[in-house]
Parts: structure tokens; sequence; C-alpha cells
């Protein structure tokens, strides 16, 4: 029961994780770069999230004791996922489209310049201090055996991740403009070549990269309760971790990194060893990359000289 | 001229005795002239030179993209302030002498960190060695919140009562001996070989380099000095926590190498300085503003600079635009928002730092002073023989 209690949180953990890090594969696959703002974007996601709930009264009426309707958390899922989505593209627009044929690591370094921008922007506009998140979901057993319980909240989220992933999915292989995402990510200057606007398919890389991360954003903090304009540093770069985990720039992939880098950590929860939570998503990393450097779904290509 | 081998090494060995008792003269000076709170700063200035020079010769000769430099100082400064803490009152030496084995002890350890990461992440390039080196980082702040935790190092608490011993000699010879360690480094064949890694990895193994070798000596080099930093930085803050060796802590360093420019060691150490004192300076909301006007007008010169040279002047005024905002923006908080920069003043200046880093890759990625020395055109006259030669016009 211990098991299949722990299984059910990992399989939590590593559906946000496999949200987040899908927006890092899909900008990796596309631009071939790192983009270091993403976990900000998670941040700025929870953050919309938590506005928009106390604008529409959401948050006053839960702390009341009252609860949410479905169209209440939907709105609040749509608000922040718009929102981010916006902030994302306009990231592209500022800071990365200028640099689209500059060196990957200026990229980088812009990347870094843009996440402190918004970490330490957001401190100054929103207050470092932590805020509480409301609980948009309750948090009712639905199956309470002994140890073991599964609450409404978990099924949620792990329900929306994967409505989420089906939808992008359908996205990628449905539509007009995935066809054109999976031509530039295959090869960028062949696609523009045949009359493929690269960057409307940028523009809509980003803004469903982000829109992801936002969701991921607000399912997390009413999971977790609390927010900072911090919090997207180490879960950002444990999601980076899981795209890598499972080849970047691979869809399929950032969703198996996801699961089980919360499997891994949940896994290390659980054990003596709890204080070293943090660390083992980079441990699994340096392994990977040693290892298998094209993850676990990647495909090895060779270097052309 | 060809000095014989003893005479330059006892050349040396005057110079540096001079350069020692300039340094205590200094010192004195400092002291008697101004307050312990500016002496601070100025040792704090001296560890970011060593940090960013250092860095430097990871990040810009080198090529190789760290993220986790800071990992290294933490490393020294435990490794250090545990020596001179628990073995240091068991050895037979005066005080100096003791803190000189165990700055000595630092750069060992962080060596060794820097051998431990070097060596697998070779195989890696780019942003892929950058995240590495982060989650390398990551780990030893992890470990070292844990580690005997409630025992000797104290964990998270963070290890106190180290004895204050850095002084501004120690810290100033120490950055000099720094500098002239990565000066030599990059001016010697393996210096060369790091450059050609940095511009070709593939055409430089080709040309027989020893990539593998280039690259670990340029971490084992840079993280000893690191090391250095962080033992220099745990004797005189006398209380060292594994918070204080965060991964913004590694960003900051990282501005500092990119601001002077990547490969420029006087840029390094002069970015590094400055910036630091910087930082320390923006607390205050009217350098805050000052900074921001600064940045500002830096953005219209270098976005000036970087328009199209040939086009209408009507065409290139336009990329004042945002500078102006820029500047409109700095000046409306200046106006109508002191109260709310007073109260941001700890977050706004990690705006400022975020700023220059877009700004500059923005507008000029290779920083301030691109890969040339200060005083650089001065040496390159001299030696005009052996060096223009081999460039070509």
């Amino acid at each position: 029961m211990e098991f299949l209690q722990q299984c059910v949180i990992g399989l939590v953990q590593g559906s946000i994780y496999a949200l987040i890090a899908l927006g890092y594969t899909m900008v990796y696959g596309v631009l071939r770069f790192i983009n270091f703002a993403h976990g900000d974007i998670y941040m700025l996601g929870a953050y919309f999230g938590y506005f928009a709930a106390g604008r529409l009264g959401t948050s006053e009426r839960l702390r009341e004791g009252g609860s949410a309707g479905f169209g209440e958390v939907a709105l609040v899922l749509a608000i922040a996922m718009i929102g981010s989505a916006l902030v994302g593209v306009l990231i592209e627009r500022i800071a990365y489209r200028p640099l689209r044929n500059a060196p990957r690591l200026t990229a980088l370094i812009t990347a870094i310049g843009v996440s402190m921008l918004i970490e330490y922007g957001a401190q100054s506009l929103f207050s470092p201090n932590p805020q509480s998140f409301p609980k948009l979901i309750p948090e009712t057993p639905l199956i309470s055996s002994g140890d073991f319980q599964i609450t409404l909240l978990q099924v949620v989220i792990i329900a929306v991740a994967i409505a989420l992933m089906a939808a992008l999915q359908f996205f990628i292989f449905g539509t007009k403009i995935g066809r054109a995402m999976r031509a530039v990510a295959l090869d960028r200057p062949a696609a523009q070549l045949m009359g493929i606007n690269t960057d409307v398919v940028i523009f809509w890389t980003f803004a469903i990269g982000s829109a992801l991360a936002a969701a991921a954003g607000v399912l997390n903090s009413a999971y977790q309760n609390t927010i900072t304009p911090l919090i997207g540093i180490s879960v950002g770069l444990k999601a980076f971790v899981a795209a890598v985990l499972g080849g970047i720039g691979n869809i399929p992939g950032a969703v198996l990194g996801g699961l089980v880098l919360g499997f891994a950590e949940t896994a290390v929860s659980a054990t003596d060893y709890s204080a070293y939570r943090d660390a083992i998503a980079f441990a699994i990393l340096i392994v990977v990359l040693l290892v298998r450097p094209s993850g676990i779904l990647g495909k090895t290509t060779a270097e052309k000289v | 001229m060809i000095f014989p081998a003893t005479k330059i090494w006892s050349l040396r060995a005057v110079g540096g005795a001079a350069f020692l008792a300039l340094l205590l003269g200094v010192q004195f000076v400092l002291a008697q002239r101004f307050s312990d709170y500016t002496n601070l700063m100025i040792m704090q200035a001296g560890v970011a030179v060593i940090l960013a020079v250092s860095l430097n010769l990871i990040n810009g000769i080198a090529g190789q993209f760290s993220l986790g430099h800071v990992g290294f100082a933490a490393v020294g400064a435990y490794a250090s302030a545990a020596f001179t803490v628990f073995a240091g009152p068991k050895l037979p030496f005066i005080n100096p002498i003791v803190f000189a084995l165990g700055l000595l002890v630092g750069a060992l350890a962080a060596a060794l960190a820097g051998w431990l990461v070097g060596t697998p992440s070779l195989r890696l390039r780019g942003d892929y060695l950058a995240i590495v080196t982060l989650g390398f980082g990551e780990i030893i702040r992890v470990v070292l919140r844990n580690i005997n935790a409630g025992k000797e190092l104290r964990g998270a608490t963070g290890f106190d009562d180290i004895p204050t011993w850095t002084s501004f000699v120690w810290v100033a010879g120490l950055a000099a001996a720094c500098i002239v360690c990565v000066w030599s480094v990059s001016d010697s064949a393996i210096g060369r070989s790091m450059r050609a890694v940095r511009e070709d990895e593939i055409a430089a193994e080709a040309a027989g380099i020893n990539t593998t070798r280039v690259k670990v000596t340029a971490f084992v080099i840079g993280a000893a000095w690191a090391g250095v930093a962080g033992g220099l930085q745990a004797h005189f803050s006398s209380l060292i926590r594994p918070t204080d060796f965060s991964f913004l802590e590694s960003v900051k360093i990282v501005v500092m190498v990119v601001l002077g420019g990547l490969g420029s060691i006087s840029g390094a150490a002069i970015a590094g300085a400055g910036l630091r004192v910087l930082e320390e300076k923006l607390r205050n909301s009217d350098w805050a503003i000052g900074a921001g006007v600064l940045l500002a007008l830096l953005t219209a010169v270098l976005a000036w600079n970087a328009s199209d040279k040939n086009a209408p002047i009507a065409v290139r005024l336009r990329v004042l635009f945002a500078p102006a905002a820029m500047l409109g923006a700095v000046l409306g908080l200046h106006f109508f928002g002191r109260v709310w920069v007073e109260a941001n003043a700890p977050s706004l200046r990690y705006i400022i730092y975020a700023l220059i880093l877009i700004v500059l890759m923005l507008l000029r990625p290779q920083g301030l002073f691109g890969r040339s020395e200060l005083g650089a055109h001065l040496w390159r006259r001299r030696t005009k023989n052996t060096r223009d030669k081999s460039t070509p016009r």
C-alpha cells in the first residue's frame, strides 16, 4: 500500500514535470536552444492563476469554506495559460528573435538574463513574500483504504495533464501549423525554402509551450499551497532535466522523462536520503549525459564537420 | 635582452617583496582613512576579481561555458575553513602560515572538484556543459546543506566562528597572483591551445591538440582560484552558509565575465570589482536610479554603434527608441515612484544585472572589452616584430 501511495505521488509530480518539459523540448526542437526563462513562465502562470482567482472572487469564497465550480477552475486555468502564452511570445519577439542566427551561447546568456529579469521583476511587482495559493480543487479522498488514498486534486492534475498532452498530440499531428512545426524541427533552412513561415511556427511553439507551463504552474501551486517569485528556478531546472532525460526535442520523450523524474524524486523522498531529493535530478542528468547524451528516446546523431 | 634564469628569479623576488611592501602600505592607509565597511567592500571586490578572472579562463579563454563556478568557491571555502578551524590549533605555526596552508587546502580541494567536474563533462559542448556545471553546483550545495548537519560543519545553519584573518594584503596579493597566473597560462602554449579549442574544437583536435587535457587544465586552474576566493571569503565573513553559494551567485560571476568581455582578463577584473561594488551601492535607491540612467545611456550608445552605418539618419535614430523608453521609465520612477524604488531596491539591482546581460547580448555580445586587454596596444607596439607578422591584414 505504501508503495502504491508513493506511485500516485510520483505520477502527480511526474505529470507536472512532463507538462513543463514539453515546453523546453518544443523550443529546443525548433530553435536548438535552451529557453532558460521557461521555469519563470511556469511561475508567472501560477501568479496569473492566483490573481485570476482573486479577481473572480474564488479565493475569498474558498477561504470562507465554500467551493469553486468546474467552470470557475477552468476559467482560472485558461486565464493563466493565455497570460503566460502572451508573455512567452513577447519574450521571444523582443529577446530571442534578434539572436536567431547568433551563437547558441549568446542566446543562452540572454535567456539567463530574461529569467533573472522575470524573477526579480516579479519580486518587486508581486512582493518577495510567499502567497498562499487558493485550494481551487478540494483534496477530498476518492479512494481511501488504510494508508492508501487518492484525492480529487491528484486525479484532476493527472487528468488535466493527460488532456493537455492529448491536445498537443492532436495539434502537432493533426493541424497544418503542427506539420510545419515538425518540418522546422527537422530542418529549418529546408522548411523555409518550402515556403514555411518560421516566424509563425516559432510564435506557436512559444505560445503553446508557455501555456502548458502555466497549466502546470496553477495545478502544482494548488497542490503545494504556496507560491513565491522564485518557485520557477528549481522546478524549471528539473523539468529541463526531464526533457534531456527523455531526449531533448522529442515530445513523447519529454513526457517519459518527466514521469521517470517524478518517480525517482518520490522514491528518494521515501528513503532515509530524503534531504538529497533536490540533488537527484542533477545526478540523473549527469549520468544520462555521460551514458546516453541523446536521452532515452532521442536519436544519436553524428556531428558533421 | 636575455637574462640568465637565476637573475630573472632574483628580479622576481625583489619585485614581489616590493609589491608586498606596497600592499602593506596601502592597507595601513586604507585602515586609517576608511571605515570598516569600506574596507570590507574593497576585500569583497578583490574576491570578485579572483572569481571573475578565474571563470574567464574557463569561459572566455577555453570557451567552456560553466554556470557552476560558485560551487568551486563553496568547496574551497568549506575546505579551508575546516582546515583552519579544526587542524589549525593543532599545528605549531603562526596564524598567517596556517591561513596560507588553509587557502592551499581550499585551492587543492576545489581543483579536485574541478577535475571531477571537468573530466566527465568534456564530451559535452555549449549549453549542455552549462547545464551540467549548474547541476554540479547545485549538488555541491545540497551536499553541504546536509553534510554532518548539526555537527562540526553545521549543515544548513552555516559554518561559523571562522577566524577573520583575511586582510587587504591577502586579497590584493592573491588577486594579483591570480591575474598573473591566468595571464601566464593564457599566454603559454596551453593557453593558445585553449583558444584554439574555443574557436573550433574539431579543427583543434585535427591539428593535434589534446582537447581533453586542455579543457581539464582550464577547469582545474579556474576551480583552484575559485577555491582560493572562497577561502578568502570564509575568512572575512566568519560565517559561511550553503545559501551563500546559490545559482544566483554563479550568474553574478558570469555577468562580470560577460560584461568585461569573454576572453579579456583585464575586462573581467575591472567588471568584477566594479559590479561587486555596484551591487553593494545599489541598495541605495539614488544609486539604483543613477545606474538605470547610465544603463539607458549605454544602451543608446551600443544601439547607435550597432545600427547600419549607411542608413539615413532618420532611420538610424529609430534604434534610440528603446533606450529612450528605458530612460523615460527610470526618470518616471525617479519622480513618481521613489517610494516603490526604495521598498524594492534589493530586487531592482538584480533587474539591472539582468538588463545588463540582455542589452549586451543583443547589442555587443563580445562585452565591453571584447577579447582585447586594457593597454594592449602599448604592449603590441613594443613586440611588433614578433606578433604582427602572424596576424593577417
